[in-house]
């Protein structure tokens, strides 16, 4: 399961990719297919477009199957990304409800279950709402099967 | 000094098949993208059977 997770830099950021989360919502290859193109192999292209445009993209990919990180070892690049990752990180959280689907949490955030253990949590991270997910407590794409209405 | 600087801004805590409590720092989004105006603690369902979605009304215990 694990193993079919990938991950695609360019140097600057580095992209992952968990095609067990993806729920095919198609943003991500509707929006830049010079990057995202499932015809392709890799079918991500880091080349395609700027860092910026790749994350502006990977951040609206409605589940956890798109994920990305500044590189650390980036003089230059690297001061301003951690700038960016700063300002970010005084934004309040967000939590958008999806319509018959999960809840979209962008920001900086702690998840954790009433044991007090700690989940990981990226950049977006979607949670189940409609009860049955295979991957508690993130959405794994099954509220579509059931129909989930909410 | 602090030494453990605090990193997020939120804590989410789930409970399994009940709620996901909600604290601290954030902004709540209905499907519409307008926001929906709470306090800084919130129970939202996890279960989808709540009758006051996207909130905690307990239904989860008749399961
Ligand atoms: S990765 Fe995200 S945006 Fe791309 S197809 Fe899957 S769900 Fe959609
Ligand atoms: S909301 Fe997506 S699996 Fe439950
Ligand atoms: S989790 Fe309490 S009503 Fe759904």
């Amino acid at each position: 399961m694990e193993s079919n997770n990938r991950d695609y830099t360019n140097g600057e950021i580095t992209v992952y990719w968990r095609p067990k989360l993806c729920i095919h919502a198609t943003t991500c290859y509707t929006q830049l297919v010079e990057v995202f193109n499932p015809r392709n192999r890799p079918w991500i292209n880091m080349k395609g477009a700027t860092s910026e445009r790749i994350i502006e993209i990977v951040n609206k990919c409605p589940t956890d199957a798109l994920a990305f990180k500044w590189n650390a070892d980036n003089g230059l690049t690297e001061t301003t990304a951690t700038k960016k990752v700063e300002t970010q990180t005084l934004q309040p959280a967000e939590i958008q409800i999806m319509k018959d689907g999960p809840l979209v949490i962008t920001g900086k955030i702690k998840l954790t279950d009433n044991d007090g253990k700690e989940y990981k949590t990226y950049s977006i991270t979607s949670l189940c709402r409609c009860g049955v997910s295979n991957n508690m407590p993130f959405c794994d794409g099954t509220h579509r099967k059931i129909a989930f209405e909410g | 000094m602090e030494n453990t600087p605090v990193n997020y801004v939120a804590e989410f805590t789930f409970k399994p098949g009940a709620s996901l409590r909600v604290k601290g720092d954030f902004i709540l989004k209905d499907s519409r993208g307008n926001i929906i105006p709470t306090g800084d603690s919130i129970k939202l369902c996890r279960c989808g059977k709540t009758k006051s979605q996207p909130f905690c009304d307990h239904s989860h215990r008749l399961l």
